[in-house]
């Protein structure tokens, strides 16, 4: 947990200053999935979205620095946190440009549990697969 | 440039985060209610009132430290069970084999005691029941016939009779399947486990719940597990966890309501896929 | 049971149970035996399917536009994986109150609970006066907001998803779909339950069915819980039992 913290301080500083890594404790163990030493921002269009418990995935394609465009499938939180958070179904029509911010998947493959998603205008969020309190006594 | 830009932008939303209060739920002293006469209002066929939102307040789900009260420390196990144990804790971020995924990452059900160490859940009571709605499944207390159904058929969160006496709603739970865990830390108990539940209610609001578990094949001596328990009200800060509620929209044509909340659909799917992408060489256990 | 000099309401209407705000009661554990779950047209018998006339009212098959008669011709072939069914995914509405497994009713004034055995799903009806919140919001069963017409439940569905199906048949909706149900106390024993299906981007025009619901009175009968969907892994989990007999 603390080398999580440390990952996360180094990789996010808005995450930062805005959060506890706490959310990192996840609906299933976000370190039995993804790599907190794998940050990824990914900049791309929104091709589907599955809002669905207890995570909802936003596909995403990416275009590289080569114009070859990579498929994103990125874990997103629960539809009712999401839409405690403000976050609406609605704000993700196909073709709408996205940046997520994330951590890759232990398997390397263009996959990724979402920490943050900025949308056009700059409305940002932060979202997580099942938003945790952590631990606590 | 960009990124400072976005930094800007998501320092300056003030929605998701400012409704977090997570201190509201997560609350440093553990109160328990004492067993006794019932003096808040009753439903129809004379129970306690306690349908509505309730939610743990302690907010962890990862380890029963603090949750055992009867031994203090760990669970009494015999030593092959506590090899079991520790076998599935060690696997828990490293998943390689089917049976170190958490089943309730699966969205399998919690269990009987793990499903109050989750998300905000409903109470709901009849004649003769009283319903507990998690969105990791469903268990329906029966308060008319003490008797369980018959021993082979294991289930996810056991079969639950009940009576109250005074404040108390006390439990009977039988027809444990044993594959849930009580936490990450992978505690478990055998499909011979028997639980009593006692939930101690107070009208002001709050509940414990206390389980003590007995079984003769992992265990040593029987435990207890004791988790607070508050109401979710219409005041109470959405934090996405402990609240999942949201408010009730009336038609206006029904005449005056006072504010109400209501949770969403409770379905977990995974879509049987497997679980995400463990391996490093991309299958899924 | 019958008063001399008693007012003329039929014999029926005055035996069925009613709940302490007047409402006709509800509650109990019901089933189909319609078959309407083989499938809601009328099918002759087959392997894995008795015959039926259906349950379609009226015109007897389900007004698809072209391209989704296409499709449910596909999901009719691909059904043995496809149907979402097979999954224990949530069977959705109106198909869960036609599956044959039973469900149970609970009922106060507020709303009514139904309990599906079927993997264990709740829906709500809500009967407190609410209407259905902003969407969309894919729901499984969609959201029911209901008002009373005398003795008939009138239920309003929807925000549904597209991932179920209405029958095992491969007849399916979109995201548009909007059920209107009518639940009815027919006897003490009997509900008749009536929906009528719109959806735009899949139906040509609003269709309906009609079933019947049979009260389970098999003495000590209850819902046992049935998690289908973790068949698929229960095998794995907790223990070896030969490490511990």
């Amino acid at each position: 947990m603390k080398l999580a913290m440390q990952l996360w301080t180094g990789a996010a500083l808005v995450a930062a200053a805005l959060s506890t890594p706490a959310h990192l404790t996840a609906h299933h163990a976000f370190a039995a999935e993804f790599d907190a030493g794998k940050p990824v921002e990914l900049k791309g269009t929104v091709t589907r979205l599955q809002w669905t418990n207890p995570h909802s995935w936003l596909y995403v394609d990416v275009p590289g620095p080569d114009g070859v465009i990579t498929p994103w499938a990125v874990e997103f939180g629960a539809p009712y946190s999401l839409m405690q958070k403000g976050l609406r179904k609605t704000d993700f029509p196909i073709g709408v440009h996205v940046t997520v911010k994330g951590f890759r998947a232990k398997s390397g493959k263009a996959v990724a549990n979402a920490s943050s998603v900025t949308l056009p205008g700059g409305r940002g969020f932060y979202t997580n697969a099942d938003d945790s309190p952590g631990e606590s006594k | 440039m960009r990124s400072l830009t976005i930094i800007l932008a998501v320092a300056l939303v003030p929605v998701g985060l400012a409704a977090q209060r997570q201190d509201d739920w997560r609350e440093k002293t553990v109160t328990v209610v004492a067993a006794g006469p019932w003096n808040g209002p009753r439903t129809s066929d004379g129970q306690p009132d306690v349908s509505g939102h309730w939610s743990n307040t302690i907010g962890n789900h990862n380890t029963l430290e603090g949750r055992l009260t009867d031994p203090v420390g760990g669970v009494p196990y015999q030593p092959w069970a506590e090899a079991k144990q520790q076998e599935f804790k060690s696997h828990l971020e490293d998943p390689t084999r089917p049976e170190y995924v958490e089943p309730l990452a699966r969205c399998a059900p919690a269990g009987p005691t793990k499903s109050f160490l989750w998300h905000g859940y409903e109470v709901r009571q009849y004649p003769g029941y009283v319903l507990f709605l998690f969105d990791s499944g469903t268990r329906v207390i029966r308060l008319d016939d003490a008797h369980h159904l018959p021993d082979t058929l294991k289930l996810w969160n056991g079969d639950s009779r009940g009576r109250w006496a005074g404040n108390t709603l006390v439990v009977d739970v039988a027809n444990n399947n044993s594959k849930w865990r009580f936490a990450r830390t992978g505690e478990f108990v055998s499909d011979d486990a028997h639980v009593v539940e006692r939930f101690t209610f107070d009208p002001a609001g709050r509940f414990t719940y206390e389980a003590t578990y007995t079984d003769p094949v992992t265990l040593t001596r029987p435990f207890t597990i004791t988790i607070p328990n508050r109401r979710v009200t219409p005041q109470t800060s959405q934090d996405g966890w402990n609240n999942i509620t949201f408010p009730v929209v009336f038609d206006r044509r029904t005449g005056v309501h006072p504010p109400d909340i209501e949770a969403y659909e409770r379905t977990c799917v995974e879509n049987n896929t497997g679980h995400g992408e463990v391996a490093a060489d991309g299958t899924s256990p | 049971m019958l008063l001399l000099g008693a007012p003329s309401v039929s014999a029926q209407t005055a035996a069925i149970p009613r709940a302490a705000d007047g409402h006709p009661d509800f509650s109990g554990i019901w089933q189909s035996l319609s078959g309407a779950e083989f499938g809601l047209e009328a099918h002759p018998g087959s392997k894995d399917a008795p015959p039926s006339v259906g349950v379609v009212a009226g015109r007897g098959t389900i007004p698809y536009q072209q391209w989704a008669l296409e499709k449910r011709q596909e999901n009719l072939t691909s059904r043995e994986s496809s149907d979402p069914q097979t999954k224990c995914f949530t069977l959705g509405t109106p198909r869960g109150v036609y599956y044959p497994e039973p469900f149970q009713i609970f009922q106060r004034p507020r709303d009514l609970t139904l309990l599906f055995e079927f993997g264990h799903s709740v829906r709500t009806i809500h009967t407190n006066g609410s209407t259905h919140p902003k969407g969309p919001l894919d729901l499984w069963l969609g959201d029911s907001r209901a008002r009373w017409d005398g003795d008939t439940l009138v239920v309003d569905v929807t925000e549904f998803n597209d991932q179920t199906w209405l029958d095992r048949a491969g007849n399916f909706h979109s995201d548009a779909l909007h059920v209107v149900e009518r639940w009815r106390l027919v006897d003490a024993d009997t509900i008749e339950y009536k929906a009528e299906l719109d959806d735009p981007k899949v139906f040509t025009q609003p269709w309906a069915i009609s079933v019947l619901l049979h009260r389970r009175r098999e003495p000590g009968v209850q819902l046992i819980e049935n998690y289908c969907y973790t068949h698929e892994y229960d095998e794995f989990y907790p223990y070896p039992k030969e490490a511990t007999r």
